[in-house]
């Protein structure tokens, strides 16, 4: 009974400091989000040294959503080759996204599989939640009926096909029938699927479940161009797709309470800066995108759900 | 208001029975002319009381021991773990005697727990496997476990215990990066002042060599436990001193200053060896002239190279020149007094041993008196595991010998790289000398494996089932059905059906030469539906 009358205060307290007058106009123009956390599966499936732009994509956004409020626990990151230490890495311990960028690989990032264990089956297995009992916590995507879900893909793809370490396929199937699994055991609320790589958008085409609202990085006939250039290290160091992204959350998505909407961000990478035309997948997600905050995917603030009837809580609960 | 806060805290931990100490250390040794070895180690230690009631430890009190580590020691029942991970080869002619425990390249993990029986500890293994993933960041999932070890393999594992059992596995492939450091700082007391703010990975990672460890040990007396810990990083850098000829400070070294003290450890030193091995301990707790919350730099005086104590070598090498057969030797040279030394070498299961024909071969008064053992795990995928025990004269250079072959293995064993190679791992040496004993490492050796064409029986499948189809499809139907008479009745079923078969090959041929994509065709065909269903 204690701790019902606390959530009870906790929500008054946070209402009393939402309800001024902008905030709530500002509201208007929005949906109201039904998630209550937000997650992040951010996969860099390709290994060797040459794919260091696919490496500096995932720790560019893993950067973006950290500083709009998705914890670290809740940031699945998968690495499949150690481009910070290798040893061709003319900087050692450092990834940057741009010549004159930040090192994107400081003391603050937590890969949770990296190697040889970003496989096709792990991938599957956070998402569906079927792990080894021994698995850690920080290894598993721990989501509810209440999660808002982003999952990122970057890597080389090709039609109907994501290639993960040089040696396996995630096909467009796998991720249709993973997400179906999530849908069908209640494990998301909304999710955002992103493909970045050629032809992404044929990863997304089987994927039916409901609310699920899926982005590439291009066409199914298309390829997707990577951005920038660092000779000093000699490889490209980040695509064209995520770079826009990333300035796009940047720029305009300052803070949590940013009125930039999800239409704002499919038309951040139009196809002259691109060089490839960005794919999006609507027709199973039931909101208007432009009444979406692009906040629900990248962002999460602790919200509250209001409870209107008393609920209380049995020994089975706190046990 | 701070201090009384402490002096409460250290109240209230004596009223429950417990006492915890932190202590902090970094060791610099100039060890060649343009070369640093630098030393952090953090000790923890703290002794409780258990509760009367249950056995199990349950402690919920900490003030500077991670309760993360509290909760492994006590869910796995462990009584000693040993965690390294490096990166490099420590060179044991120019930088004396390695960090101990010795690191070998790669990750490694030496446990010691209770368990019942050998299959329940095989299972606690794997857990607490996937709980260090959890707590170090580290990937080592597949390390290969070989059971208790009868030969010592680390210094701080050389006590043998009753009723304990023994777990040992290297995985030599493992990178450890920013991210491993990052982890092994949180569990310290001082996470952003005292020594901690010098490890930071802009300077560490860009070294010769690193490595870091992580020991816990606990010992329960009755009631009275005693937990203890002990994070350590070591590198060797660059030697910011211009060969000795200049004096300088922790900002060349580290690129940054020292932070504030870290108030509520016991000690935290500086130590920095001289030429002759004499040791020049500052405690920055003991610092007057700083304030104690602003970040400090600490100069240091031109110091000549540290002298090296000699130390046994060890290094691996492998010989053999075609696909099939291999050689793996260990060569270890002994320093100029006679020395036990106790070798164990893990063998992976990728490559076959000749049991047969493992020797050894040494210089100086022929081959020692070896005792040896060999345990081969059950499960096909499960280590070989050799181990020695010898006593080497003086100078003494023995080598062990140890051919094997080397097989195709199953399609879903090869790593993702295959053609990169598979390690074997580094062979352990344990040296007992009179007055004290300390283990050293060699290094890990990569093994060329056959590998097979893997799209090749795709290949020959696609290949065979196309040839079949075609030589009883078409061609046998044509061959045939050409030859036949004429038969008046009329056969527009027979025609319409060639007629289909012919459009297919065509269709299929056009689609080979124009490279056109199997999904673009179903992607066509359904649009094309699509557009119907929209005519209606």
């Amino acid at each position: 009974m204690r701790h019902v009358l606390l959530i009870f205060s906790a929500i008054i307290g946070s209402q009393a400091v939402l309800n001024t007058g902008l905030q709530l106009k500002i509201d208007e123009l929005f949906d109201t989000p039904g998630h209550t956390n937000n997650w992040a599966v951010l996969v860099c499936t390709s290994k060797f040294w040459f794919n260091y732009r696919h490496v500096s994509n995932v720790l560019a956004l893993y950067h973006s959503i950290k500083r709009l409020g998705v914890p670290d626990s809740n940031i699945i990151m998968m690495l499949a080759e150690d481009v910070p230490c290798n040893s061709r890495n003319p900087r050692p311990g450092t990834v940057y996204a741009a010549r004159a960028g930040a090192n994107l690989y400081g003391s603050d990032v937590e890969v949770d599989y990296r190697g040889e264990e970003v496989t096709v089956e792990n991938f599957i297995r956070i998402l569906t939640g079927r792990h080894h009992p021994a698995t850690p916590r920080s290894k598993r995507l721990l989501t509810d009926h209440q999660s808002n879900v982003l999952i990122y893909l970057t890597g080389h793809g090709g039609d109907s096909f994501m290639k993960f370490q040089d040696s396996e396929e995630l096909t467009n199937v796998d991720l249709a029938y993973a997400v179906q699994t999530m849908f069908e055991d209640n494990r998301y609320h909304e999710m955002l699927v992103i493909a970045d790589s050629c032809r992404s958008a044929s990863m997304y085409e089987w994927i039916d479940s409901p609310n699920v609202l899926s982005l590439s990085s291009s066409l199914t006939h298309e390829e997707s161009y990577s951005y920038d250039v660092d000779t000093d290290i000699g490889v490209y160091v980040i695509d064209r797709y995520t770079h826009y992204t990333v300035n796009f959350l940047n720029n305009k998505v300052k803070a949590l309470n940013s009125s930039a909407n999800m239409q704002d961000y499919i038309d951040s990478c139009p196809a002259r800066k691109c060089l490839s035309n960005t794919g999006v997948r609507k027709d199973h997600y039931p909101k208007d995108v432009k009444r979406v905050r692009v906040t629900d995917f990248f962002g999460s603030s602790r919200i509250f759900q209001h409870l209107s009837e008393e609920i209380v809580l049995d020994d089975e609960f706190w046990a | 208001m701070r201090e009384l806060i402490g002096s409460l805290l250290v109240l209230v931990s004596f009223a429950y029975g417990l006492i915890e100490h932190f202590d902090e250390k970094v060791t610099l040794t100039p060890v060649r002319n343009n070369e640093l070895r630098i030393r952090f180690s953090d000790r923890f230690e703290s002794i409780y009381v258990t509760s009367v009631e249950s056995n199990i430890a349950e402690v919920n009190d900490f003030l500077t021991f991670p309760r993360i580590i509290q909760e492994l020691l006590n869910r796995y029942t462990v009584h000693k773990l040993t965690v390294t991970m490096a990166h490099g080869r420590w060179n044991l002619d120019e930088w004396g005697l390695p960090p101990q425990p010795s690191a070998p390249a790669g990750a490694q993990v030496f446990a010691e727990f209770e368990a019942d029986g050998e299959k329940d500890a095989n299972e606690r293994m794997k857990f607490l496997v996937e709980a260090l993933n959890g707590v170090l960041c580290t990937s080592i999932s597949h390390i290969k476990v070989v059971t208790a070890p009868d030969f010592v393999v680390l210094e701080n594992h050389k006590n043998q215990k009753r009723n304990i059992l023994k777990r040992y596995g290297v995985l030599s492939g493992e990178t450890t990066c920013t991210e491993n450091l990052t982890r092994l700082r949180k569990l310290l007391a001082c996470k952003e002042n005292g020594l901690s703010t010098l490890l930071h990975p802009s300077k560490l990672y860009n070294s010769v060599y690193h490595s870091s460890h992580l020991v816990i040990e606990q010992q329960c007396e009755k009631i009275q436990c005693e937990a203890k810990m002990e994070v350590g990083v070591t590198v060797v850098t660059r030697n910011p001193s211009q060969k000795g000829q200049r004096p300088w400070s922790f900002a060349d070294v580290f690129d940054r200053k020292l932070g504030s003290q870290c108030k509520i450890a016991r000690s935290s030193q500086i130590d920095i060896i001289g030429p002759s091995g004499e040791i020049t301990t500052t405690d920055i707790r003991n610092l007057t002239a700083i304030s104690g919350a602003d970040p400090f730099d600490v100069s240091i005086p031109t110091a000549a190279i540290a002298q090296k104590r000699s130390v046994v070598k060890a290094w691996s090498s492998q010989g053999g020149f075609e696909q099939q057969h291999g050689m793996l030797t260990v060569h270890i040279t002994n320093d100029y007094s006679a020395s036990k030394i106790q070798v164990t070498q893990i063998i992976p299961c990728y490559v076959h041993l000749r049991y047969s024909r493992i020797h050894w071969k040494c210089d100086k008064g022929g081959n020692p008196t070896i005792v040896k053992v060999l345990k081969n795990s059950k499960g096909s995928e499960a280590p070989t595991l050799l181990q020695y025990k010898m006593s080497l004269s003086a100078g003494q250079t023995c080598e062990l010998i140890i051919p094997f072959d080397k097989h195709l293995l199953r399609l879903e064993q090869y790593p993702p790289d295959a053609n990169h190679g598979m390690h074997i791992p580094a062979s352990s040496v344990f040296v007992e000398k009179s007055q004290f004993s300390y283990s050293i490492h060699s290094n890990a050796i990569l093994v060329l494996l056959p590998v097979p064409d893997f799209s090749m029986p795709f290949n020959v499948i696609c290949f065979v089932a196309t040839a079949f189809a075609l030589v009883f499809g078409p061609i046998q139907l044509y061959s045939t059905l050409w030859l036949a008479p004429v038969v008046k009745k009329s056969q527009w079923g027979r025609k319409v059906h060639r007629a289909i078969l012919l459009v297919i090959i065509v269709f299929c041929l056009y689609a080979h030469m124009m490279d056109i994509n199997l999904n673009e065709v179903r992607r066509g065909i359904e649009t094309y539906f699509e557009k119907l269903n929209e005519l209606k």
